[in-house]
């Protein structure tokens, strides 16, 4: 039974074709019919569907007759392809021994490509090539297969061509998975170790974990053990997917599938952590997943602050589904009550949000995100700051510690003189330059995480036509000259606006963003006054000119109407603002210190 | 779609007023920045049958009680387009429906270019008792830059016959914010529309629907509008003006001599009812605002066929709240504001405590008061009432 199991990952650079490659792999095996088949199958969310990337990973399970007459148990993880979620992706690796690496046939090989496969290689599993989109008039078939062997070291005559849109070559790729791709090891004779690689809260079922069995064997009604808490359950119902949940006796060694308990609490279904019978348990646990921490923080604020307890719900609902969310409440003397958030990333925020609006509806203000700075102050102690709001007087503090990032950048050789300015421009730190082909070079450098939040990667695509791509990881702390930016309206400061930036930099982006608040912020029956600060010096000042003019000059019997409706838009309109002090500010205006080199 | 059945009319009150309003969707030519319904070339043929159309809708409608329609408003377009007979007809039409009195007000809309002496005394004779003169601009320049077919010394041939016609009743409109218009020139305009003494002046902002040919070009970059600061000051100064010339200014755009206020406007901004007759007309009735279809051959073709014209409905309002809505922001365009007695008698809201914290807001700014009963606009308000007057919408 074991060696007809192949667990294998789809792994590739975003818009590669991952979660299509998976939708014809459903079809050929008939896991769905035509009728049940729509696109990015495995992308349950309507937010994945609609920006077409993948989120969440979600596991499948496909029956496989092969060539050789015998049929097989394929369980594929398909995984997110943004480096906001390569923490999602190292999870689905863990839970298999193979990899199908898809590289888009016109693109050839990209960051995010490179970052997966080494993610794969730590894991030892085996690497197939699919050479995708083969049918694209820009394909460079035998170019990309020649970079795929040199840089990633796969023999270019195992690499398959495939259409993954057109349906051609998924047979093939489904032969090469029976063949190339390991059956689990483990087991099923020995103790219970079973890995929990994600875990969702269905309101009728309790916790629900997905989880692989290493070792052993887990049938309904056995009494379970979590390894890393201790904590034991009872377990209700097991199953697979294949797609839809179908209750199964066991799984065994080697099996991927889902596992019920009556969990109440989704933290007792920890990712990462190993299950074990508790009549018979295991020594040790599995290695698990290191904790993932957020990278990034903003705060939320609900725009009617009767809205606060809604928010803190839907923030509980969300963290069941994403163990990666964090949040605690905090208050802005600018916005009320809301709460700092951290997320793996810029997308990983923008998702949040937009899942709690949407599927909660909920109408939120998004501060600027912020990296985690470490201060260490005067008296020796080190502050970790993720607020601007939290930043200590200048006076005690010591010096100032800022995440960098290893950044790989691949790009075109016509485009490195651009990118390697960019860098520069960005604080970044030269570590490496290596060609991959003639035509393709792998940049590396060290830059500072806050500068790829705030607009690198746009102006990177922007500065290279769009052919230069990145991924980076988390390198180390280092020392910068930082300073707080406070932003005053009316000679009152907003703490919600202020940030935290380079001294080299603070003078062009106080100018910056005082010219773009100008511009978004509008007319109001006084003045406003914009400044930007570091202290108590203003480096930085504007003024919204009150409003003079603000009429409709003409109202007679045929337009009353059309001139009712301007006015209802009107009040709409001052329902997006946000009242500080005696100033309306709209709700975007806390998102510009983001992006104001981009206009 | 709405089915509104013209001829049914419900008339309950005995003293209710009800304004009437014709359209005449014809032009010599469209202006630049004009987004009435009209046809921008005029032909007499097409005229002649629209006239015809409109006295059968005119016909048709059954008044079921009595109701007393103290206005006629014949607007456009360009109403001066039509020939002394043709507006015999029509108001003969109307007055055989509606039993007008002598004191109706009956206003007509006219382009200084096709208002000849004889056409004067032509509609004076018919029941013409108000004339409103699309001026504009005394300035040569600013006429071409608004598409309009008169020139400055049409409009004062114009003015000099309706006085030798000893029409006393008349307006001017005229226009501020005019690409490139300076205070010097606006200053001009306002002394040169003053010195042709009319009874009534509407001094109008320019404010350019996106789908205008002016709009157009100023996004193109042809020409520059006046910033906020200078229309403003325009509004102001033009104001002062009026008002230093005798002029009362009785609603934020109109300034009258006194007692020459146009009832039928009034009607529009007290919220009471009007009929409207023709292509394009809207009326409002029983708390529906609905329109005829804006097409002149369609309006024709049914009437020919012996149908009503084609109706939409644009709003209807069932509750007291959204009428009261309504009656206030129409009655804050008036100077003297909304009497808050009235209004409570007439929708059962007290102003002063439904609107409570708004009406602090503004008079704490200063642009709102409420005096002597009756709750109004500051001058200071008047020019950015939009952003007080929003807040009332239900």
């Amino acid at each position: 039974m074991q060696e007809r199991i192949r667990n294998f990952s789809i792994i590739a650079h975003i818009d590669h074709g991952k979660s299509t490659l998976a939708d014809r792999l459903l079809e050929f095996t008939g896991a769905i019919t035509d009728r049940e088949m729509r696109e990015q199958f495995l992308d349950k969310m309507d937010l994945e569907r609609e920006k077409g990337i993948t989120i969440k990973l979600q596991p499948v399970r496909l029956n496989y007759k092969a060539k050789d007459g015998k049929e097989y148990i394929l369980n594929l993880i398909d995984t997110p392809g943004h480096v906001d979620f390569s923490y999602e992706v190292s999870r689905s690796l863990a839970a298999c021994e193979g990899a199908l690496l898809v590289v888009d046939a016109s693109q050839g090989i990209e960051a995010q490509t490179l970052a997966n496969v080494y993610m794969a290689m730590d894991l030892d599993l085996t690497i197939v090539g699919v050479l995708n989109k083969i049918d694209l008039p820009g394909a460079r078939i035998e170019e990309v297969k020649e970079e795929m062997e040199n840089v990633i070291g796969l023999d270019k005559d195992e690499i398959y061509p495939i259409s993954a849109k057109l349906g051609i070559g998924i047979e093939e790729v489904l032969e090469a998975i029976v063949k190339y791709i390991p059956a689990p090891k483990g087991s099923s004779a020995e103790p219970l170790k079973a890995l929990i690689f994600d875990s969702y809260f269905d309101p009728y079922k309790g916790a629900i974990s997905y989880i692989r069995v290493v070792t052993g064997e887990v049938r309904k009604g056995d009494v379970i053990r979590m390894m890393s808490t201790g904590k034991e359950f009872e377990v209700t119902e097991i199953g697979v997917l294949n797609p839809y949940m179908t209750e199964v006796s066991s799984l065994q060694a080697g099996e991927v599938g889902y596992l019920a308990a009556s969990i109440k609490n989704v933290s007792d279904t920890k990712v990462g952590d190993t299950i074990t019978r508790a009549d018979n348990p295991a020594d040790k646990p599995l290695p698990g997943y290191k904790v993932v921490k957020p990278m990034v923080y903003c705060g939320l604020y609900p725009l009617e602050n009767s809205d606060f307890e809604r928010l803190r719900d839907a923030l509980d609902k969300l963290k069941l589904n994403d163990a990666s969310l964090f949040y605690e409440p905090e208050s802005s003397d600018a916005l009320g009550f809301g709460f700092r958030c951290g997320f793996l990333g810029l997308l990983h925020m923008e998702i949040i949000k937009e899942r709690l609006e949407r599927e909660y509806d909920l109408s939120l203000l998004a501060t600027a995100p912020s990296v985690v700075y470490r201060v260490v102050l005067t008296d020796g102690s080190v502050a970790e700051v993720q607020n601007p709001k939290h930043w200590p007087m200048p006076q005690k503090i010591d010096r100032i510690l800022e995440p960098f990032v290893k950044a790989s950048i691949m790009v075109p050789s016509e485009y490195v003189g651009a990118v390697m300015e960019l860098c520069q421009e960005k604080r970044g730190k030269y570590i490496n330059m290596e060609y991959l082909s003639q035509q393709r070079i792998l940049l590396t450098y060290k830059l500072p995480l806050a500068e790829i939040l705030y607009d690198f990667f746009d102006l990177l695509k922007s500065r290279t036509r769009g052919y230069a791509s990145l991924d980076y990881e988390i390198s180390e702390y280092e020392e910068s000259d930082l300073v707080k930016l406070d932003i005053l309206l009316n000679g009152e400061v907003v703490d919600a606006l202020s940030f935290i930036v380079h001294r080299d930099n603070a003078y062009y982006r106080a100018r910056a963003i005082v010219q773009k608040l100008r511009k978004i912020i509008p007319r109001q029956l006084y003045e406003v006054v914009i400044q930007a600060a570091i202290g108590s010096k203003v480096i930085a000042r504007e003024t919204v000119k009150p409003l003079r003019k603000d009429v409709l000059a003409k109202c007679y019997g045929g337009d009353i109407t059309r001139k009712k409706k301007l006015l209802e838009k009107q009040k709409e309109g001052k329902k997006r603002m946000k009242q500080i002090g005696h100033v309306e500010v709209p709700k975007d205006a806390f998102m510009t210190v983001l992006n104001i080199e981009n206009e | 779609m709405n089915s509104f059945q013209p001829g049914c009319y419900k008339v309950e009150d005995k003293a209710r007023k009800i304004g009437i309003y014709v359209h005449i969707p014809f032009c010599l030519r469209k202006c630049s920045y004009c987004d009435f319904y009209s046809l921008g070339s005029f032909e007499n043929g097409l005229l002649e049958q629209y006239v015809k159309a409109l006295i059968k809708e005119i016909e048709e409608i059954e008044l079921k009680e009595d109701a007393i329609f103290p206005t006629v408003y014949i607007g456009g377009g360009t109403p001066s387009l039509l020939s002394g007979s043709q507006m015999e007809l029509l108001l003969k039409t109307l007055n055989r429906k509606f039993n007008l009195r002598k004191d109706t007000e009956i206003t007509v809309e006219a382009n200084p270019a096709t208002l000849p002496e004889s056409r004067i005394s032509h509609f004076y004779n018919a029941g013409v008792n108000r004339f409103s003169l699309g001026v504009q601009s005394f300035d040569n320049f600013e006429l071409e830059v608004l598409g309009r077919t008169h020139t400055v010394k049409e409009v004062f041939e114009t003015v000099d016959a309706l006085h030798r016609s000893g029409i006393k009743n008349f307006n001017l409109d005229i226009i501020y914010g005019i690409p490139d218009q300076t205070v010097k020139k606006w200053e001009n305009n306002i002394k040169k529309a003053i010195e042709c003494n009319p009874s009534h002046i509407s001094m109008y902002l320019l404010q350019l629907d996106e789908s205008t040919p002016l709009a157009k070009r100023i996004t193109e970059g042809k020409f520059t509008l006046p910033d906020e600061e200078m229309v403003s000051d325009f509004y102001y100064i033009g104001t002062e003006y009026l008002e230093n010339s005798g002029f009362e200014h009785y609603e934020l755009s109109n300034f009258c001599r006194p007692g020459f206020v146009c009832r039928h406007n009034m009607i529009y901004w007290h919220a009471e009812e009007y009929i409207g007759l023709g292509a394009g007309a809207v009326s409002y009735l029983e708390g529906r605002r609905f329109v005829n279809i804006a097409s002149v051959y369609e309006y024709i073709r049914r009437l020919e066929k012996g149908l009503k014209p084609l109706q939409e409905e644009l709003e209807f309002m069932n509750t007291s709240e959204m009428l009261a809505a309504d009656a206030i922001i129409l009655g804050l365009r008036l100077c003297r504001g909304i009497n808050l007695l009235e209004f409570k008698m007439r929708f059962g809201i007290d102003i002063e405590k439904k609107y409570k914290t708004i009406i602090e807001k503004y008079e704490k700014e200063k642009l709102l008061e409420i005096k002597n009963g009756y709750i109004y606009l500051t001058k200071k308000g008047y020019f950015i009432s939009n952003d007080i007057l929003c807040r009332f919408i239900v």
